[in-house]
């Protein structure tokens, strides 16, 4: 199958199958099996340890998977996957650089690397990144979230189709943060650029992301995508009331568009409430019931997540 | 490979480890032959001779392979841990296509800089020396292509040792290992077994940390070098290509499927 074929056929930026990764004992990835979707953004999440980095490093080609495969573009074969390589931008952990040469002297190696014709593409990267002011400093000499932004331009010199990226925003001041989200949002808009993104900042990849992976101890307990998300973690509201079975019969009578269950303990649970909570308050104070208690629940990426990791799998 | 052989030319012009490298062998072999020439007259000084000068590099035929592994060293011995090779593996360069390309850019890089000193060295020693002494310029110019093979196999093994250890001192170490413990040990072995000991003494002498000392003996009254015989001069080739071939196959082995 040649490069357009694979192109036009794959709906896949990146397919796992089955991947295993053991160094000795230890096994870091365990039959992972996971799909990004061209021209999604797709948030990788998982503690330290969970093989978030394995994982990225396996698609960098840094590390040989033990078993299963992995596909870029729905390439398997190792030879093709190295051509795909080079439509990819990479910035695992620290951005790779030789701290003796400058900025401007180190995307002018890569971009000689890449075999990038003319100089104008280090200037667009600098001035893409920010780090025109900084173009004459050694590499050495630059602040954590200089070298973040470095490690981004070094990855997009290649004008990828793909963008992987650990942790990018370690190091980023709030401003920076900002910035840097604003920009691959930017990227994936405007240049259709699949981005493979991991994070321990939750909330960020919330903002960001379309799709969503969670690894736990090298294993994929879930993917799935941002509206999916939305819908497992709508918003919810737990009422305690003296009748429970009367209630649940009023909401159906007054509130029929509302999705609610009682819950073995007797609490009513609204789920995507459609009304502020007083509505639901006056509607059993209204009837004669007393409310022992009203909580509302504002699920969040970290709380579905930190759910799922405990073994949960309905609710946020 | 061609782009990333580019890239690389591009930093090495700009390493300030090579600029630093090559400032240390101008001024080392300038002081010299500078101290040598102010000292000429002095009496009862018998160095300030030509035949001095070119025996510090004829008498260590092995510095060769130690310049040439220290400019291994100083160009790829941090590559893994900036993580510039990750950026390289990352963009699609295969490990044999970043080990052959380090390979040749030492070694153009250690002929640029043979290029630019041996005249340095020649022409300084001529015109600040005195003539004489049994080592003349064609015994330090026949060194050359005897050791050539030689110091490309022991570069070669740098190479591979960088890429293969967790870090460069280990790396640095190995290299040790293998040019020159090794070699002392089949020699002792050689030496001290008491049966079954010719095999293994004709290895150690194909081995140059062992054949050239042997077959070397410069001073100042004479100078008798292995590469002045037909023989020892095959010998310096056949076991330069041999090493090539051996440690080249060993970093391809090594590296083909190393993790990062």
């Amino acid at each position: 199958m040649n490069e357009s074929n694979n192109n036009r056929v794959s709906s896949c930026a990146i397919e796992a199958k089955q991947v295993t990764k053991s160094y000795g004992s230890l096994l870091a990835l365990d039959k992972v099996s996971l799909h990004v979707r061209t021209g999604s953004i797709y948030g990788l999440i998982g503690d330290n340890g969970a093989g978030k980095s394995t994982f990225l490093k396996l698609l960098a080609g840094h590390v040989f998977p033990t078993a299963g495969e992995i596909s870029l573009f729905g390439c398997f074969e190792e030879k093709a996957l190295r051509r795909f390589r080079r439509q990819t931008g990479i910035l695992i952990e620290q951005p790779g650089f030789f701290p003796n040469l400058t900025v401007e002297q180190t995307l002018e190696y890569y971009r000689i690397q890449k075999g990038i014709p003319g100089k104008a593409k280090v200037t667009e990267m600098l001035e893409l990144t920010r780090l025109s002011e900084k173009r004459r400093s050694m590499c050495k000499k630059l602040s954590m979230g200089q070298k973040q932004r470095l490690g981004l331009a070094i990855a997009m010199i290649g004008e990828p189709r793909l963008l992987i990226l650990d942790e990018p925003i370690n190091g980023l001041d709030p401003s920076g943060i900002a910035e840097f989200r604003s920009l691959l949002q930017r990227l994936n808009a405007e240049k259709q650029i699949t981005i493979l993104i991991s994070s321990h900042i939750l909330t960020e990849l919330q903002q960001i992301a379309t799709h969503f992976g969670f690894l736990s101890r090298g294993r994929l307990l879930e993917e799935l995508s941002m509206e999916k998300l939305r819908e497992k973690c709508a918003d919810y509201l737990d009422i305690a009331v003296s009748d429970p079975e009367l209630y649940a019969a009023l909401l159906t009578g007054h509130f029929p568009e509302e999705t609610f269950q009682v819950l073995p303990d007797g609490t009513v649970r609204i789920r995507r409430c459609l009304r502020e909570p007083e509505a639901y308050s006056r509607l059993a104070t209204d009837n004669g019931l007393y409310i022992r208690a009203l909580e509302q629940h504002q699920s969040t990426l970290e709380s579905y997540y930190l759910n799922l990791k405990n073994g949960g799998n309905e609710i946020c | 490979m061609l782009n990333y052989l580019k890239s690389e030319f591009y930093r090495t012009v700009r390493s300030k480890e090579i600029h630093g490298m090559t400032i240390g062998l101008f001024s080392m072999v300038l002081f010299m032959n500078v101290t040598l020439g102010l000292m000429k007259n002095v009496e009862h000084f018998r160095y300030g001779i030509t035949s001095f000068s070119y025996s510090m590099i004829v008498s260590v035929p092995m510095l060769y392979c130690y310049v040439a592994s220290a400019a291994a060293v100083m160009l790829h011995g941090a590559d893994r841990r900036n993580g510039t090779m990750g950026n390289s593996i990352a963009y699609g360069f295969s490990r044999i296509q970043l080990f052959a390309g380090k390979c040749i850019t030492c070694l153009v890089t250690c002929l640029v800089l043979l290029a630019l000193l041996l005249p340095v060295y020649i022409g300084s020693a001529a015109l600040l020396l005195n003539s004489a002494g049994p080592t003349t310029v064609q015994d330090m110019l026949w060194e050359i292509p005897a050791m050539s093979l030689i110091a490309i196999a022991s570069q070669i093994l740098a190479v591979t040792l960088l890429e293969a250890c967790e870090n460069s001192f280990s790396g640095i170490l190995s290299w040790l290992a293998v040019m020159l413990f090794l070699p002392k040990l089949f020699l002792a072995a050689g030496i001290i077994l008491p049966f079954g000991n010719e095999p293994v003494m004709a290895i150690a002498m194909w081995m140059p940390a062992n054949f050239l000392p042997a077959g070397t003996r410069v001073n100042m009254s004479e100078c008798v070098t292995i590469w002045s015989t037909a023989e020892g001069m095959a010998r310096c080739l056949l076991s330069g290509a041999a090493g090539i071939l051996v440690f080249g196959g060993a970093g391809v082995l090594l590296l083909r499927k190393k993790d990062l």
